[in-house]
Formats: structure tokens, sequence, C-alpha cells
């Protein structure tokens, strides 16, 4: 099955048009990166309207298309053979896009809207099945071109790119559609059909079932018209899925004519290539059609067609040999036979994609040394691989081994060294990346303790707070202590959901982290006074601490978290020896701030201290105690 | 081809008629022999594997005994080297190392194998070829285990029955020109049989044990290359690929001398090509095998050869980072295409495209059960088609250096004569050739065989390269 096939007459494709195709690519790339504003986006952007007009005022029409071999621009072939020009042509085959027109009306918001629609759908492509699915949109400059098989870039003829029309009464097709005739199923199925249509008010004729046939016929799929057999069954499955829809859509639609049933006739027929497309089936034909043009150049024991026409034709040969580079001075250096990248590239390959767990730890074990000190080449072999991971949907599952591979080694860091992973794509892919974006950072680093604030400052506290859960799930239900250490590690209010976690996960170390933050972060609310009275952080409690966090997090205090640190702070004036000098003048602070909490229980508290009377049985108040007491009376309100 | 040397037309020619059919037979069942030693070292006794080889064997000795109208076919063993009816074979002698050695320390001048052998008494046969001797059996104890067995039509030949010596001056006449080689290139096949038996059983080889093979393979490429590339270049049927990577591992030594002048160097890329292909190992025997076009399932099967590969060098104890590119990388193409296919793109080491460039050129030129050999013209205009593939300076430098007629080919002058290529000159189209008989295709004797550069010839040229021929190889 080749989409858009058979080809026009191809000629070779100018410099103009493979830098449309190239920056189509690498635009659509750097947006699944970075966000609209990155200076890398809008020049791409620019870029793209620039080479499309190029190619316009040259050859009038700038349309991408997808063919069977890589990309199209017009009758241009362009082979998709660099990663960036496959990816192009994967992402468009895979949302049912058979290409794109560039017109003079294109804006460059419509390019936007665009891309950003394709990411968007493009991880969703399992679940839409048709083009009309994928790609509700509607441009005015931008023409989107469906995905089809045999060579038809739209369900109108009109929409034939470079006015290629296709011909319907091709002998192949004639026959075809004569073995569908002879098809007593078909015949049948046609027969059911004319009959609903007459009963609906329209006229049966032999034409109308011709023209029925005919539709379908120049729908299918080459590789379906190639096999005329095979047409008989998948001409069946239409014709049913057509039956059915009549039924579904009522008398009124099958009586307005021609035009509709014909429009009705290309939708099915869309819908069930569609549909078949995204099958399982589908994608095992797509896989192999792939991997049949990969292998077609490649060197197998039999020689490709193009081969059997070359002779061993001693003129052209010399004259082909004279067209390459002059090999004179090549030779084999002791240089050449260091390939430290070539390795890295093994090694990171046997790790991704091993079945078998013993070469994949191996690779591990031969990496983890390399990843010491890698190379400008080497860190480009590895780029590859933490793109693979961060940005790719459909990258292999062993992919996650480059990441435990970094993490064991303490290499997070390359994540961000490789350019793998920015400030600005931590906060476009918010939250897919933010927790391995924090963990790349090095807390004992001040400027990456800024990051991780500056960072967390931009999403805002409510944004964080509303993808911990998310955050926690893609970490398999809990944050690491790696990443909250990171996060605690620069005092700022947006990371206080982070805080909450961290003391949330009883961890000692990690609580009083937690407190410590709160007390940097200098709480001005009066609820937060047992932070800094309590120093044990036994006396301060986890529910206490999170009511904290929360309520920072609302920006709203609750009544009774003043009544509950109003609590703390008198139990704490209540507990303990008045002997030492320290905890008397400790306590004398938090007489001092109970003031902030007035209220009956308070009042009491402080006019028994004033008293001088003694808590549980206790000696005597002391002089300061009381006198605090007091102060405290007089400045309530 | 006009010219029909005159050995060919002495007191075996009342049997030239049949004689390649029945060469093929033999070469063919000597292949299937190795087959079922092999298999029979990897898998038990009723293995389809072993079932299959031996079923083989059985149908090509029928074929043989049928067509050749003889009683029994018998199969000599004289310097290392197979026999049939006083001829040697060199190209099951190539590949039969495994078969050659049991006889050998049985005592035995050769084996013979008469009508209705069953696979009963082939097995027998190969149980007594894999296991060898015990302590004091000689041939005549051999042939009784044998009998005994009731392999009555199945016999290990006697040195008395004087095989050998009744050919000894035909024998002889090999030489050491192509006999040394021929030892050189058996021990290769030996050791990548072992290997092959390791990787099935999943235990690890010595890269050592490949890398002294190597060293041999290049001293005797070195003093004698002509010699060694006869050896190499020589068009048999391959049951187990080994021919076509010790020929690209020739090839690419070859190369390399061209490139370099480090030993060690040339040594690791020689090293790098005899193992590009490793991987094979551990595809299924029949996919390797096939002889119909294989599905796209089956292609992907046979595609992880090189992750394979790449998987058991890395298993060595020792392994070469440049030999575990080439077997990972000798499939990619230039612009990143062709398998495995990776998340990566960088640049191949220059060795993996010299091993690159070495086995597309060895698969188009050499014969395959399905196509016959390609001539070197014909693969060069090939792969300059394959712009993407290739290293533009590398392929052109690679083309130079083996050149249209490559070294120790056969070609016919313009002027009528046969000759030999010597080596390669400045001009692609004018090597050195020693002539090896008059215009009329009378030989000329040694002494009297010149050498010319048709380089500064005006008036001599190369007419037409011949295809080496087994008889016509080892009879000149």
């Amino acid at each position: 099955m080749t989409p858009n096939d058979p080809a026009p007459p191809q000629t070779e494709a100018s410099d103009e048009e493979r830098a449309l195709v190239e920056v189509l690519a690498l635009y659509l790339k750097e947006t699944t990166i970075y966000p609209d504003a990155n200076v890398r986006v809008r020049e791409k952007l620019a870029a793209l309207l620039e080479a499309s007009a190029q190619v316009r005022a040259k050859r009038d029409r700038a349309v991408v298309s997808v063919c069977s071999e890589g990309l199209r621009v017009g009758d241009s072939m362009i082979e998709a053979d660099t990663p960036m020009l496959d990816w192009l042509r994967e992402r468009l085959i895979s949302t049912a896009l058979g290409g794109m027109e560039f017109s003079e009306a294109t804006t460059s918001e419509e390019i936007h809207d665009f891309a950003e629609h394709l990411r968007d759908v493009y991880p969703r492509r399992h679940k839409l099945t048709t083009f009309e699915e994928m790609w509700p949109l509607e441009f005015k400059g931008l023409t989107l071109i469906p995905l089809e098989f045999g060579a038809r870039l739209g369900p109108r003829t009109e929409d034939v790119v470079d006015g290629e029309l296709i011909d319907t009464t091709s002998s192949h097709d004639r026959a075809v559609a004569e073995l569908l005739e002879s098809s007593e199923e078909v015949l049948d199925q046609v027969q059911r059909i004319e009959m609903r249509l007459r009963d609906s008010g329209m006229q049966e004729s032999e034409e109308r079932m011709l023209s029925l046939l005919g539709h379908i016929v120049h729908a299918l799929p080459a590789d379906v018209v190639e096999d005329a057999s095979q047409a008989v069954g998948f001409v069946e499955g239409i014709l049913e899925s057509f039956e059915s829809t009549m039924n579904d859509i009522g008398e009124e639609v099958l009586q307005t004519g021609d035009l509709r049933l014909q429009s009705l006739m290309n939708q099915l027929t869309h819908s069930f290539f569609g549909s078949l497309l995204n099958s399982e089936r589908g994608k095992q034909i797509r896989a192999q059609e792939a991997r049949i043009a990969l292998d077609a150049p490649d060197v197998t024991p039999r020689l490709r067609e193009e081969d059997e026409k070359i002779a061993a034709d001693l003129p052209s040969f010399l004259r082909e040999l004279d067209e390459l580079a002059d090999p004179s001075g090549l030779a084999l250096t002791a240089d050449e036979l260091e390939i430290p990248a070539e390795r890295t590239g093994i090694l990171l390959h046997q790790l991704v994609h091993s079945d078998s767990e013993s070469v994949a730890a191996q690779a591990q074990a031969r990496l983890e040394p390399r990843l010491v000190h890698l190379g400008r080449e080497e860190l480009s072999v590895l780029t590859s691989y933490l793109h693979a991971y961060l940005y790719e949907d459909d990258a292999p599952a062993g992919i996650a081994r480059v990441f435990d591979l970094l993490k064991q080694c303490n290499r997070l860091d390359l994540f961000r060294k490789t350019g793998a992973l920015t400030h600005e794509s931590a906060r476009f892919h918010f939250p897919k990346h933010f927790r391995l974006y924090v963990e790349s950072l090095d807390p004992s680093h001040p400027e990456d303790r800024k990051e991780v604030a500056k960072l967390c400052a931009e999403l805002g506290p409510r944004r964080l707070h509303e993808a911990i859960g998310r955050i926690k799930d893609d970490a398999g239900g809990s944050l690491s202590n790696r990443l909250l250490d990171r996060l605690l590690a620069h005092p700022h209010k947006t990371l206080i959901p982070f805080v909450q976690i961290a003391i949330e996960t009883g961890n000692p170390d990690l609580k009083q982290k937690g407190i410590d933050f709160l007390r940097d972060l200098k709480l001005e609310a009066k609820e937060a006074l047992p932070l800094w009275i309590f120093e044990s952080q036994s006396q301060l409690p986890v529910d206490y601490l999170t009511a904290i966090c929360r309520a920072e997090i609302d920006g709203h205090y609750p009544k009774e978290l003043s009544d509950r640190a109003g609590r703390m702070i008198r139990h704490f004036i209540q507990t303990g020896s008045w002997d030492d000098p320290e905890a008397v003048s400790r306590r004398c602070y938090a007489i001092s701030r109970l003031a902030a909490f007035p209220s009956v229980e308070t009042k009491r508290f402080l006019t028994e201290l004033l008293k001088g009377k003694g808590f549980l049985g206790l000696t005597k108040a002391p002089r300061p105690i009381r006198q605090a007491a007091q102060a405290a009376l007089l400045a309530m309100p | 081809m006009c010219f029909k040397p005159e050995h060919l037309e002495d007191d075996h020619d009342q049997q030239a008629e049949h004689k390649p059919t029945n060469l093929l037979l033999v070469t063919n069942l000597v292949d299937e022999l190795v087959i079922s030693v092999v298999n029979s070292r990897i898998y038990w006794h009723d293995h389809p594997r072993v079932q299959n080889a031996l079923q083989d064997v059985k149908h090509l000795l029928d074929s043989y005994l049928e067509l050749s109208g003889e009683a029994s076919l018998k199969l000599g063993v004289v310097d290392d080297c197979l026999v049939l009816e006083g001829r040697p074979l060199l190209g099951a002698t190539l590949s039969a190392p495994r078969i050659i050695e049991p006889l050998k320390s049985f005592g035995a001048s050769g084996l013979e194998l008469g009508r209705n052998v069953d696979l009963v008494q082939l097995r027998c046969l190969m149980d007594m070829l894999v296991a060898g001797p015990e302590e004091e059996t000689d041939c005549e104890r051999a042939n009784q285990i044998l009998d005994q067995a009731g392999c009555r039509t199945i016999r290990f030949l006697t040195t008395q029955e004087d095989f050998g010596r009744a050919h000894a001056a035909r024998i002889s006449s090999i030489g050491s020109e192509i006999a040394v080689p021929v030892r050189v290139y058996q021990n290769v096949v030996n050791l990548l049989q072992s290997l092959t038996i390791n990787v099935c059983r999943g235990t690890s080889f010595s890269m050592d044990q490949a890398r002294t093979h190597v060293s041999s393979v290049l001293t005797h490429l070195e003093e004698n290359s002509k010699s060694m590339m006869n050896v190499v270049r020589y068009e048999k049927y391959d049951a187990f690929t080994f021919g076509h990577s010790i020929r690209v591992c020739y090839l690419a030594a070859n190369f390399a001398r061209a490139l370099t002048t480090n030993t060690a160097a040339i040594r690791r890329v020689a090293l790098s090509a005899l193992l590009h292909d490793v991987g094979k190992a551990r595809i299924p025997f029949e996919l390797l095998h096939a002889k119909h076009r294989l599905s796209v399932e089956e292609r992907r099967e046979m595609e992880k050869h090189t992750t394979f590969g790449a998987e058991i060098l890395s298993e060595c104890d020792d392994p070469d980072p440049i030999a575990i590119a080439a077997a990972f990388g000798h499939h990619k193409t230039n612009n990143y295409q062709g398998y495995p296919r990776t998340l990566h793109t960088n640049k191949q080491s220059k060795v993996t495209k010299i091993v690159k460039v070495c086995d597309v050129y060895e698969a188009l030129t050499a014969v395959r059960p399905y196509k016959p050999s390609m001539e070197p013209l014909r693969a060069f205009r090939i792969m300059l088609s394959m712009r993407n593939h290739f290293d533009q300076r590398l392929l052109r430098r690679f083309i130079e250096v083996t050149g249209v007629y490559p070294d120790g080919q056969y070609v016919q002058l313009n002027t009528g004569e046969l000759a030999r290529v010597e080596r390669q000159t400045a001009d692609l189209v004018s090597p050195v050739v020693q002539v090896l008989t008059t215009p009329e295709g009378d030989e000329l004797a040694e002494r009297d065989q010149p050498i010319f550069d048709l380089s500064r010839e005006d008036d001599v040229c190369v007419a037409q390269l011949i295809a080496s021929h087994e008889s016509e190889l080892v009879e000149a």
C-alpha cells in the first residue's frame, strides 16, 4: 500500500523545494520541544513562510505531500533520507495527512495552529481513524490534503495536485470493475442499495450501479487494485458499511442527489480505509511498506530491478567513476581506529533495543564509565536517545533504560548539558518534563538552585499544585527524595506544594527540610508562629505543617488553623521546666505572640499566668513569665 | 570463450560432458556432509536440521551414482585435499576440514559411500566423524564398527587400497602455490565453524584464536597475494556463508594494505571483515539457506544478524570495538538508511565503510545457488549507482585497488592469448599480466610465459575476463 501513488512524473527537487520540506520538518519538530515564543520556533516559522514563497515564485504552487519513497514538493521527489524528513513523513502519515499546500494567504497563525493541532492529534492517532476526525480545522490559506492510497490527494478530483487527473476509466480500473460485477455478493449488495435509493425517490439506473462501483474502484488502494481477487472482499466490506450508514442517515439525505451520494461514498471509502490504515493490520502493512522501501536499495544477493539494466559497459563505468571525488591521499590512520561515538551509539542501541536482559545489562555496564567524559560526537549520539525519551511518543519501551542509566550514574545533568532538556522545554512540556528537569539540576550549585525557583515562579503555585498528582503518577506514585531534595534547596513560595509532599513522606530528613524551608520563607501569618517557637520537629505535627502549606497555596488561613496555632503555643508555654532561663526566655517570647490569638481561652490562660499560678502541679511561674503575660493581655484587643 | 586449455582435452575428455554435473553433485554432497557434522555437534540426532542435511546427502549420493553409473562414490583424502576420480576437489576441500580431519585421524585415505545408503547408516557415519577415533581405533576397526552397526555400504578407505598413491603425481601438481592457501583457508573455515557451534551452544569464543588465524591469512596474503586471491575467488557454493566472510576478509585486508602500512591496523580490518556476519550464527539455519525470496518477516529476522553480531562480539573476553562496529553497521548506508534502524545517527568508522564496500562487492561477484558470478565491471557499476550507500572516495579507491580485472583472474587478450592478471597499474583497465598460452591456445612452458604491463602496450589490451572454473583453476 503506497500513499498517494502512483507518482506523477518525477523531477529532481530544486534547492528551494528541498529547503521547504526541511524547514517544515524542522519547524514542526521544534514546536514539539520549544514553546511558540522561543526564538528557534519563531525563526523556523519565518523561514517556512519564506521557503514556501520561494517555491511559489518558481512553480506557482507550494504543495508538500508524502509518497512511498519520501516526500514531494509538487512533482519533485525528495527522499526521506535524513531522520528529520523521515520523522516528518511519519508524522504526516500517522495523522492521515497526505500533505498540505501553502498559498499566498497562508499566515503564521495558521501554521502555528496547524502545528499545535498536529502535536495534539498525534498522540491520539490510535483512537482517531479518519482524516475528518483528525483534522476538523479549516484554514483560509493553508490547505490540508487527506492521505489517500492510490494516487488521490483529495476526495474531489479537482484537489489533485498539479492538475494530475485520475483516469477513472483506465483499463485496469475497468477490469477491476468488471470483476466486481462478476461477484454475486457484490451485485446483491449493489442491488439492495439501488432498491433503497429507488424507495427513497431516486431513480434506479444501470449508470447508478456503475457509478457506485466506479467510485469504489477509484478509491481502492493501489495494492488492492493490483490483486483483483482481494478487491472483491474489500468492496464487499465497503458496501456493507454503506448499507449500514444508509440505515443510519435516513431517507432525506438519500434523496439529495448525486453529489451528496458521491460525497457519502467518498466519506465511507475514506473512513473504511482510514480505519484499515490505523488497524493493527494496517500498521503491519505500513511497517512492511516502510521496511520494503527502506530495504529496496539495500544490498541483497538478488539484484534490484534497476540493477538488471546496468551492463558491464566500460566507457560508462569510466565516466561514472570519474564523477566520484578524487581518493588520492585517502588513508587509514590510527585515529580512525578510535571510534568512541560509534561505540557509544551501538551500546545505547543495545541498551534500548535488546530483548536480552543480559545484553542490555552488559551494554549498561560498558556505558557507565563512558558517561564520565563524553566527547562532542558522543554527546550528539546520546542526545538522539534523550530526545527520543523525552519527545517521541512511539519510542521503544527500552528507552527508559537510558534514563535509568543516567540516574544510576548520577548523570541526569546530561539531559540539560546535551540541550535535550531546557528551561523552556520543561516549562512548555509541564508537567511531563518537570520532574526530570529538576532532577537534572545540581542542588549544590547556587545557579541551579535558583533555576528551580525561577521555573516554579514562572509556573505559579496553583499550576504546580494542580499538576502534583500527575507528577506523582509519572514518578510511580511518589516523588523521589532526590527530587524533593532539589526542590527544597531554594526556598520559594511556589514550591510549597512540594514541601507539603516532603513533609507527608514521613522521612525525618525531608520533614526537617520542609520545616526549614517554611522558616526560611519567613511566613508572616500568625498561624505559622509555632514554626519558630518549637525547635524540635517532633513538636510540629505533620497535619499542622501540611495545613500551613495548604493555607499558603490557597492564600487563606482558616480559623481552625489559627485556633490550633494558639493551642499549640499555649501548650508549649505550659509544658517544660520553669528553671531553665533559656526555656523561660522562649516562653516569654511565645507569650508575647499569644496576643495575636485573641480568644476567651487565651485571655483566661494569660490571666492565670499573670496570677502566678503554676500549671499541672508545677511551681509558680517566674516573674518574667508573668510580666510577659501582662504585656500580652494589654496587647490583646 | 574460444580458448580451451589443452589439459581439458586429455584422457578425461570422454568424461567432460557430464563431469561438471558430477562435480557439482559431489561438492554439494560434501557441503551437506559438513552441515551434518556441524549440526550434529549442535543438535540431537533426530533434530530436523541434522535429518534434513542427511536426507540431502542421500539424495545427492543417489543422483551422483545414477548419473555416473558408478557402484559407489569414493572420496579420497590426499594432502588435506578431497579427491574424486583422481582430481582434487578444491571447492569441497575448502569447506571440509571437519570431514578431512576425522578421516585422517582414523588413518583412512578416504570414504566410500555405496548404493542403498540409508539415513540410519549415515547417522552412524556422522557419529563416528563427530566423535573421532577412540584409542587404538584404526581404519580397519572403524570399518568393523560400521559393519556392526549395519553400515554395509559405507566404509573408510584404507591406505592399503592405495587410493592416494595412484594419483600422487597428479595431486602433487597442485603444488604449494595452491596447497598453502587452501590450508590457511581451511583453518579459517574451521575457526568459523567452531565459532558458529559455540554461538549456537551459547558459549563465547576466543577472539585470540580469530586473531591468530587472521594473522596467518595476512602473512600468506603478504607472501603470495596472487595465489591467495585465487583461492578466495574460488567459485563454489557455500553452505554456511563462511566463504563469503573469508572472501570479504581477504578483500578488506587487501584494500586496507593500500590504505595503510600499519600491520596492526590491517589485522584489525581483516578481523572485522572476517567476523562481520558472525551474527548469522544466531539466524535459523532454514532462513539462512532459504532458496526462496524472503518474506518481509523473514527478512526482518535475517536483518537481526547485524545486532546479533555486535552482541556476540561484545560478549568476547577481549572485544574489538572496530569489529563490533563493522558487524553492527555493515548494512547501514552512508545516509543512515538501511538496518539496523537506530535512534542515533553518527558517522561510520572507516573500517565499517571498508567492510561494507567489500561485503557488497563480494555479494555481487560471488556465486550463489540462485545466481551466477557477476563480473567486477558490472558489480562496480551497480555499486556506483548506489550513491548513498558508500563513502564515494573510499569506493573509488576500492575500485582502483581491486581493479576491473582483479589479481589472479584469467583474461583473454585482444591478441588471442590467455593471460593471468598479476597486479594492477594506474590504468584501471590495463593490468600487468602473465601470458599463459599462444594466440592459438597452446600452453606455454612456465619459463616462456612473458609478463606484460598492458598500460605500456599500445596495441595489446584485455578483450574479456574469463570466469574461473574449478578444473581450469586447479590444473592451471
